[in-house]
């Protein structure tokens, strides 16, 4: 048989004097290890046949040694021999280990026989631990020992459970312990982990500020720890890990212990969070643009209406070719003018999107097609799916990918590609995986990306702004609002759009569109204020139903029409039922042949005592009218009420 | 052929009365719908262009009055939107009977054209 290499490893020179004295006795090569990280060092010169190894040493201890081998599939075959101290206060220590042979320390003698014994077994090859622990007799159990045993299992315990990591570092930066949650950052078994430099394990730019750091260590006098806080973390992978790297004076040496901190999921909060509130800010600005947009194109419809019609008229009339010509210079003008008003009104409220069955593909290559042939600039769709329909106004989409084309081109100077992906995604995972507010549900998401020049991280966040715009202004009429009628229109449809640089280069828009029409509840995509609220109105006359109908609709309620007191008490009863209690309803006060507001109210309120219910009435001088709060109403109208009215009633009932 | 101009705006009504007064036709005009009502009734007209947003009467009322009156009447609804916008109102105003719309600004050539055509058809 060949000679046996055998590994010593206890922290007592005595210890390690009587196994080297017996092992080389019975003719084996023996090289002996102060603690575990020492032996693994030597067991990576030379994998030993045989290991006795104490179980509490320093550093590295002889469980956790065990744990190693056990768990290394070169070493995992290693005859395993535990010399314990404490055997008979931690008695089921073999077993928990997987030791072949447990001998407890105790009288010379005794030992030497089992440890002639052991070496019998392992060269009979008698592996797996009988769980018996030899040469216990004439011990006893000590109790200050026991006491330290308990101790240290609470203490395990606590690591063990902590969300925080923690790993205990030698004077030379090598992980001696690492509790679970550590091993887990780390990324790697915990084997591995144990006895690597932490440096190693680590970005080289941290790792190389924590060897200077402990380059310092080693002729300090005070010890100053070295972190890296929440502002700066370390990247591990995908993760953002706060590091806080305690020195320890220890005689003559020290050791270090390391508090690990996940905090990537509190930084995509925080950064998700900063995002919406972005969007909440860019949302508020355009919807008082939006207010001011309608007025504005209400306004100058009317007036260049009459303007345009009279240049018409003027130059039907006019028999003079000069004034002729500069008739029709101003009516081109004039033209130009009221393209510009419409560019307006596509953000302004006014506008209602005609929604239709629309095959994304189809349309985004019908635009890039058309749009790039004249410029020389190539491009490439890629559809996850051709089929992929989704219901949008096309002519809105249309111009969506018509600015995104334009300001591409323009970016380009007419050399490069533009690259267009479609496929579909999950809205919560993307929220999750970008940070950006993204609503929920299953999406289409678009990235549209030009090979320009890209744009400036400063201004990433003002570009859909109005009239921001990097190009020289004047040079054309209506610039610096592609982008915000891109917003707006995205906007509009529930969706969700932003731009990056991706660091290959080029400019990234990524748009998303929800597959279904859903009924967005979330403030951040809300953009009518009324949105999802029911709504039922009860008239007898159909025009001011219709009428009514349109209005609430504009804001984005869903209506529900009775034209009697008894339907409009039965509808709200069944919806009541159902759950889909109304958030208000407009009773008229007086119904031909049937039953009146007033009657009805009564009747809704005895079925539901927190009703919202307004009364309308053409007759404003009516006593009910005029004490509406005495007749369970929250509100009187005098018809016919404007938009403005009833703008109002959904500002406070909504 | 009688045209009766109802609009709360001078200027488009003047306007419009002198597109019509070119293109041959008798106008009439009005401030508001109630007025337009009043004025009908004492001087039928064969076309009405209305402006569906004004004080007094709306023009989606008139409208509905008007066709409840006079069903064979033809009827061209404007509007510049107001707060809704054109494109909620002016289909309200073909369900009540409306038989063109026109979204200001508009080209009075082609209101002229669409005049010529509803009222040629009689």
């Amino acid at each position: 048989m060949n000679e046996i290499h055998a590994l010593v490893v206890d922290n007592s020179p005595v210890i390690r004097r009587i196994l080297s004295y017996v092992l080389e006795a019975e003719g084996c090569s023996v090289q002996i290890a102060e603690d575990g990280l020492e032996a693994l060092d030597r067991i990576a010169q030379q994998r030993p046949d045989i290991l006795f190894t104490d179980l509490i040493m320093p550093k590295i201890d002889g469980e956790k040694l065990s744990y190693i081998i056990r768990n290394t599939p070169e070493l995992k075959d290693v005859f395993l021999v535990v010399l314990s101290g404490v055997a008979l206060e931690d008695n089921d220590a073999t077993v928990r280990i997987g030791a072949d042979v447990c001998i407890a320390k105790g009288p010379a003698a005794t030992m030497k026989a089992h440890i002639v014994a052991a070496l019998d077994r392992f060269r009979t090859n008698q592996r797996g631990g009988t769980g018996m622990i030899q040469g216990l007799e004439g011990l006893y159990p000590r109790e200050v020992t026991s006491e330290l045993l308990i101790s240290k299992k609470h203490r395990d315990v606590i690591l063990k459970r902590m969300t925080e990591g923690v790993v205990e570092l030698n004077h030379e930066g090598r992980i001696v312990m690492a509790n679970d949650a550590a091993v887990h950052l780390f990324a790697q078994p915990e084997a591995r982990v144990l006895g690597s430099h932490l440096v190693h394990l680590l970005p080289q730019a941290a790792g190389e500020q924590i060897a200077t750091w402990m380059e310092q260590l080693k002729g300090a006098v005070g010890f100053v720890p070295l972190v890296f806080s929440y502002d700066e973390p370390i990247l591990m992978e995908e993760r953002q890990v706060t590091f806080n790297l305690v020195p320890v004076a220890e005689e003559e040496a020290f050791f270090i212990i390391g508090i690990l901190q996940d905090v990537s999921r509190r930084k995509m909060l925080e950064q998700r969070q900063r995002q919406l509130e972005k969007e909440l800010q860019r949302i508020r600005k355009l919807e008082a643009m939006s207010l001011m947009a309608s007025g504005i194109s209400h306004d100058f419809n009317n007036l260049l209406t009459i303007i345009s019609g009279n240049v018409e008229m003027a130059r039907y009339v006019s028999r003079d070719e000069s004034v002729g010509q500069m008739l029709g210079e101003a009516a081109k003008a004039l033209n130009l003018t009221v393209q510009l008003i419409r560019q307006f009104t596509t953000f302004s409220d006014n506008y209602l999107p005609q929604k239709s069955r629309v095959r994304l593909c189809t349309l985004i290559d019908e635009v890039l097609s058309q749009d790039l042939s004249p410029t020389g600039i190539s491009y490439r769709l890629t559809c996850g799916d051709d089929e992929l329909a989704i219901t949008v106004d096309p002519n809105l989409i249309r111009q969506v990918f018509a600015n995104l084309t334009k300001n591409a081109v323009e970016a380009m100077g007419g050399i490069g590609g533009v690259e267009v992906a479609i496929d579909r995604v999950d809205g919560s995972e993307e929220a999750a995986r970008t940070g950006q507010a993204v609503p929920g549900g299953e999406l289409i998401r678009i990235t549209f990306s030009d090979s320009g020049p890209g744009i400036a991280p400063a201004i990433l966040d003002q570009v859909f702004d109005p009239y921001f715009s990097t190009k020289l202004k004047g040079a054309q009429k209506g610039m610096g609002l592609g982008l915000t009628i891109v917003h707006s229109i995205v906007k509009k449809h529930g969706g969700a759009v932003w731009i990056t640089m991706p660091p290959a280069g080029g400019c990234t828009v990524t748009l998303y569109f929800p597959l279904q029409e859903v009924v967005v509840t979330d403030p951040h995509f809300l953009t009518r204020k009324g949105q999802g609220a029911r709504i039922l109105v009860m008239d007898d006359e159909e025009m001011m139903r219709l009428i009514n109908k349109k209005m609430f609709e504009h804001f984005g309620c869903s209506v529900t029409l009775a034209t009697s007191g008894e339907e409009a008490v039965e509808l709200y009863r069944q919806h009541l039922v159902a759950g889909r209690r109304f958030d208000l309803a407009l009773l008229d006060l007086r119904v031909c042949g049937g039953m009146g507001g007033l009657e009805a109210a009564r009747a809704i309120v005895a079925q539901d005592p927190e009703a919202a219910m307004v009364a309308i009435s053409g007759d404003s001088g009516n006593e009910v009218m005029l004490q509406y709060s005495d007749h369970h109403f929250v509100a009187a109208l005098a018809k016919p009420f404007s938009i403005d009215a009833v703008e109002e009633l959904v500002n406070r009932f909504l | 052929m009688r045209i009766l101009v109802i609009d709360d705006d001078d200027q488009m009504r003047t306007l419009l009365r002198q597109v019509m007064e070119w293109a041959g036709y008798e106008v009439v005009e009005a401030g508001d719908g109630r007025e337009g009502m009043h004025k009908h009734r004492k001087q039928p007209a064969d076309l009405v262009i209305t402006d569906l947003i004004m004080p007094e009467q709306e023009g989606l009322e008139t409208i509905t009055s008007l066709k409840k009156e006079c069903p064979g009447i033809k009827i061209i609804a404007i509007s510049g939107g107001g707060r809704i916008g054109p494109e909620a109102y002016l289909p309200a105003a073909q369900e009540l009977g409306a038989d063109k719309v026109f979204s200001k600004p508009f080209d009075v050539r082609e209101l002229a054209e669409a005049v010529k055509e509803l009222l040629g058809h009689e």
